[in-house]
């Protein structure tokens, strides 16, 4: 009877053990899988940032072309005086 | 039936009188054999008391024997029962105990996991902050380059030995 009870408390051990293992492996494969997507959805968000940036880059510079003779008035003012553009 | 028989042939001799009893005494030996008998229960009686004693004795060992083993048999079962009633109770505080630790073990990882996510998306965040500057840095610089190109062709064969000296000079005041 004494060796019956030893079994079962080997048996709980084990169980106990196994449960333990178990929500572990559980645990690591949903951190993994979050881990995952989480770097992947990075990754897309700063390439599509890039994306984003290099066409606002191109907008803004087609925009700030006007703007361009208006800084190289003002280069020159600061330059020369206005009187001596004038 | 043949039992019968014999009776019946017992009591047909009795009622002949070829069968009888003798009372003569010293005819049947009837002392003798009082005598004889005396001695025998004499004797026998202590052998036969002693025989019997013994046997008292043991059928009485055997029956404290059977007690003290049914004593300690049920002394064997409650221990057996305690021990089973302590090795239920240790194996419903491991399981338990596995529970607690498995939900704490499954709660860290899935914080730590939470955690590191987290500093993905603040270093996702920072490099997006950094792309960010150095294209206006960029934008910023390619204006600022174009603007004083387009100065430097407009100015270019324009400006005298003197009107250079003024601009120098007055930009030296500045300072």
């Amino acid at each position: 009877m004494c060796k019956q009870y030893e079994e079962q408390l080997k048996e709980a051990k084990v169980g106990a053990q196994s449960a333990i293992t178990n929500a572990e492996t559980e645990a690591k494969e949903i951190v993994a899988q979050e881990l995952d997507q989480a770097r992947k959805d990075a990754a897309g968000l700063v390439t599509q940032v890039n994306k984003q940036l290099d066409a606002q880059k191109e907008l803004a510079l087609k925009q700030l072309e006007s703007q361009i003779d208006e800084l190289s008035q003002l280069i020159k003012e600061k330059l020369l005086g206005k009187q001596a553009i004038l | 039936m043949y039992l019968f028989t014999h009776i019946n042939s017992f009591s047909n001799l009795v009622a002949e009188g070829s069968v009888g009893l003798n009372f003569d005494i010293f005819e049947t030996n009837l002392i003798n054999l009082l005598i004889l008998t005396g001695g025998i229960f004499y004797l026998g009686s202590n052998a036969l008391s002693e025989s019997l004693v013994e046997r008292q004795q043991k059928i009485l060992g055997a029956i404290q024997e059977s007690e003290e083993r049914l004593a300690q048999a049920t002394q064997r079962l409650t221990e057996s029962e305690t021990q089973l009633e302590q090795a239920q109770l240790v194996i419903a505080s491991i399981k338990s105990d596995a529970e607690t630790t498995a939900k704490q073990v499954k709660s860290a990882i899935l914080t730590d996991g939470k955690a590191e996510i987290e500093r993905l998306s603040t270093v996702a965040k920072s490099q997006i902050g950094t792309i960010e500057a150095k294209v206006r840095k960029q934008i910023s610089d390619y204006v600022v380059a174009l603007a004083l190109q387009r100065v430097t062709l407009q100015l270019e064969g324009k400006l005298g030995a003197d009107t250079q000296q003024q601009i120098i000079d007055r930009n030296i005041s500045k300072l």
